[in-house]
């Protein structure tokens, strides 16, 4: 057997994945701002940061979850539901903490059903949350008569325009979210179980892992993410939108799809789900800057993620077939 | 070999290397196989068979050396080129479409249709009809492939490659989920193939079976060729040091291993409608073999006793206590380990490595509270690595690129590491070869002589003969009979099983 093991450096395929994207990365920050010099202003990046914050919180909330071969498309009407409650409530001129916590709880709630739901009726995840996802909004439209409430206070418009050391103090909690989703998956026995379900769930529960219980944690984690970023939402454009999160879907899938995540479970990481967020936030704002038409940068979007996936799985059947 | 004439070769392979990242899967393999011929390929997991049927069948690239079929060269670049030069391979694991009629199957990628496009079930189910009465099988062309026995979706894989009018049939362990009858069923089907011009590879771990259909051997070990014989020139000694590079006399002795007090037993388990009524008992530092048929319900058992299933009613009890064992992860609590039958898609999580599979069932005791300590870990998978033998780069290699073999022992190292006391084997030796076989057992008995006990599924019986001290035989989910394993015989087992 000795004499077989040839001698050959030591690559981490994840790695190269991910220097893949930062390159992809860094090449769009590069063309972006030869053709558009403010592109790269304080201005124009501090508010690129700004609008990823949502867009990131979700990402990474779901790069647990889908790597435990989870999945939630829910996540976007769950935000419009809580920031429509929270403002429903606070007209009611009920105490903004009270509204903030009941409007998380209801987010908490709603990805503890999902779960719950999911691994006890062995439903598939994409379609019991596509309809947790009808419901709630429809439910955000009837609560809010179909017009945006507004909410308006010091504490959560002091959160969503000052900033600290220059950096806008919202982005801030975008990295507690990194450096917490990144702790948990790397160094922590639950990171790993995440990553032995995802690889095999049938072989981790003959291992004696609960399965079905560790994936409505993760959920009800999404939950309380979605919560958190309802609460973003809310502090940014100062209404309850009944419609707020309903594009929501879109950037945040292919920010996580891109970042490496299979839906096949098993792989990706952390960094990867950031670069991919970074990627599509780019993307976004280098050709609103470029004044190109809303629309047309959601064809972009849409393109870039097929381009990306395809290489993946050109890459893919190629390691197989070698 | 009489003749050298190479233009009697139907196949020829030349001078086959083929490399994987660190490892050299196949170092300048060449052989040949005529017209009519029934090839034996033999070697250990890992010594290079499946990788030389995957360049056959296109699955992977061809890398350096030459492929002949009937004197033409040949590159194959994707299996559908290789199956229009008319070779077929029907693996272990069957390929088939289990929600799809027996004539859906065989006709899978060329549905028979009228003018207008639409399908031609009648002369389908004809023409099926008379390929399976060809090969001598009484299957119904109309029944569904999930009602059929894996004897019986075998034959319809056959089929499908006769109605492929292939040329080359390989067949990978064929009969290693097959019945004795089915087995005998099978041979005359092979022996039929021959007779009409067809040339079968024949790859299989069970040297009795070599004997009994193959006319030509050819032996692989440590990705090279090792030997080519006619079959009625050799025999089992020669060909057993062949494969392994040692004599059989070196391979498994059984020692004699005091018994301790009862640690495990069952009593009036049933399940649904599948295990009836069944009660036994197990002590200290015993194997206990469980034989059955296909159907026999023995791995059943096995997954209900690890809280796979839930049983229905019975009682268990470990170290005379009742246990209620509703989750893998209770059973795991009361040490027990089990060790599946599928050990691909239920023993060893193929996406991660060796350490990561080892320390799954530990985690809690992998680091304190909630950190998990990459010291502790690399510790222990390192420890179990050295001391189960697993032949491999390190702890980090990844699960998918170890033998059969050695991923068997990794799923045994996870039991280990958890220290478990009664250990449910399902089929644990399936399809890995003889050195492996070999270390399986002496690591099961080394375990009974630290007072474990080992409850075994196999199906083969020499096996069971060879390593166990009790044997109950199952059949349609009932007990039949308890042995005593030195005061019984294949012949009796057998008998109990089928009668």
């Amino acid at each position: 057997m000795d004499g077989k093991v040839l001698e050959k450096k030591k690559t981490s395929f994840r790695l190269t994945d991910t220097l893949i994207l930062l390159i992809a990365l860094i090449a769009l920050v590069l063309i972006f701002s030869l053709i558009r010099r403010e592109f790269f202003s304080y201005d124009n990046i501090s508010t690129m940061l700004k609008n990823m914050v949502i867009t990131g919180v979700l990402a990474l909330g779901l790069t647990p979850l889908m790597i435990a071969r989870g999945l939630d498309i829910s996540f976007g009407a769950s935000i419009s539901f809580s920031g429509v409650l929270m403002a429903y409530l606070y007209n009611l001129g009920i105490g903004l903490p009270y509204c903030l916590i009941v409007g998380v709880a209801a987010a908490v709630l709603v990805g503890f059903l999902n779960g719950l739901l999911i691994e006890k009726f062995d439903l598939i995840p994409i379609i019991l949350t596509l309809g947790m996802m009808s419901i709630l909004s429809a439910l955000a439209l009837v609560m809010s008569e179909g017009r945006s409430l507004s909410m308006l206070t010091d504490q959560l418009y002091y959160f969503a325009t000052r900033t600290f050391l220059k950096i806008p103090i919202s982005l801030f909690v975008l990295i507690i979210f990194i450096i917490v989703f990144w702790f948990i998956l790397t160094f922590t026995k639950t990171g790993r179980t995440i990553y032995i379900i995802g690889a095999n769930p049938k072989v981790a529960t003959l291992s004696g892992i609960k399965v079905q219980k560790v994936r409505i944690l993760l959920y009800t984690f999404m939950g309380l993410v979605t919560g958190i970023a309802s609460i973003v939402m809310v502090a940014m454009t100062g209404v309850g939108n009944p419609l707020a999160g309903a594009k929501m879907a879109l950037p945040v899938l292919s920010a996580v799809v891109l970042g490496g995540i299979s839906l096949a479970g098993g792989a990706g990481s952390v960094w990867g789900t950031v670069i991919g967020v970074l990627i599509v936030s780019v993307i976004f704002n280098g050709l609103s800057v470029l004044n190109v038409p809303s629309y047309f940068i959601q064809v972009f979007q849409g393109l870039a993620l097929i381009l990306i996936v395809s290489l993946y799985e050109v890459r893919n059947q190629r390691a197989a077939r070698r | 070999m009489n003749d050298e004439n190479s233009n009697n070769y139907l196949l020829e392979m030349k001078n086959i290397t083929k490399n994987f990242p660190g490892v050299r899967a196949l170092n300048d393999v060449s052989f040949y196989l005529k017209k009519g011929e029934i090839l034996g390929l033999l070697g250990e997991n890992g010594a290079g068979k499946s990788t030389l049927i995957k360049i056959l069948s296109g699955d992977y690239s061809l890398e350096k050396g030459e492929i002949y079929i009937d004197g033409q060269s040949q590159v194959f670049l994707s299996p559908h080129e290789s199956i229009s030069a008319g070779i077929r391979v029907i693996y272990q694991e069957l390929n088939s479409f289990d929600s799809l009629t027996v004539a859906e199957n065989i006709f899978a990628d060329n549905i028979i249709q009228n003018k207008l496009g639409i399908v031609s079930w009648k002369k389908m189910n004809q023409k099926s009809k008379e390929i399976l009465r060809n090969l001598g099988s009484q299957i119904d062309p109309a029944e569904y492939v999930e009602n059929l026995s894996v004897g019986g979706k075998q034959i319809v894989e056959i089929a499908k490659a006769i109605r492929r009018k292939a040329k080359i049939l390989v067949m990978d362990e064929p009969t290693s989920a097959l019945t004795e009858r089915d087995v005998e069923h099978l041979y005359e089907i092979i022996r039929k193939l021959k007779s009409d011009g067809v040339s079968i590879i024949y790859i299989s771990h069970r040297i009795e079976e070599i004997f009994e259909i193959t006319d030509r051997v050819v032996v692989l070990r440590d990705s090279k060729k090792v030997g080519e014989k006619k079959t009625s020139d050799t025999n089992r000694s020669e060909l057993v040091h062949m494969i392994v590079g040692r004599d059989l006399s070196e391979q498994y002795k059984r020692r004699e291993i005091q018994k301790g007090n009862v640690v495990f037993e069952v009593k009036n388990l049933s399940y649904l409608d599948r295990l009836k009524d069944i009660s036994f008992s197990v002590k200290e530092g015993e194997i206990v073999a469980f034989f059955g048929l296909l159907g026999s319900g023995t791995h059943t058992l096995f997954s209900v006793l690890f809280g796979d299933k839930k049983k229905t009613v019975g009682d268990v009890f470990i170290e005379g206590k009742k246990v209620d064992i509703e989750h893998p992860f209770t059973a795991k609590a009361f040490r027990l380990g089990y060790i599946p039958y599928d050990r691909k898609e239920e023993g060893i999580a193929l996406g991660l490595n060796v350490k990561q599979n080892i320390t799954s069932t530990n985690l809690e005791n992998i680091g304190k509270g909630f950190m998990l300590d990459r010291n502790t870990e690399n510790l222990h998978a390192n420890s179990w690595f050295k001391k189960l033998n697993i032949k491999a780069p390190g702890i980090d290699t990844p699960s998918k690129s170890l033998s059969g073999g050695n991923q068997q022992k990794v799923v045994v190292a996870k039991w280990l590491e958890k220290d478990s006391k009664i250990f449910l084997m399902s089929e644990p030796t399936r399809g890995i070869d003889i050195g492996s076989k070999a270390e399986i057992y002496e690591i099961a008995e080394g375990l009974c002589s630290q007072g474990a006990a080992v409850l075994m599924v196999s199906g083969e019986l020499p096996e069971i003969l060879s390593v166990s001290d009790r044997v109950i035989v199952m059949k349609d989910g009932k007990v039949v009979k308890e042995f005593i394993t030195k005061d019984t015989s294949q012949e009796e087992l057998m008998h109990f099983a089928t009668a």
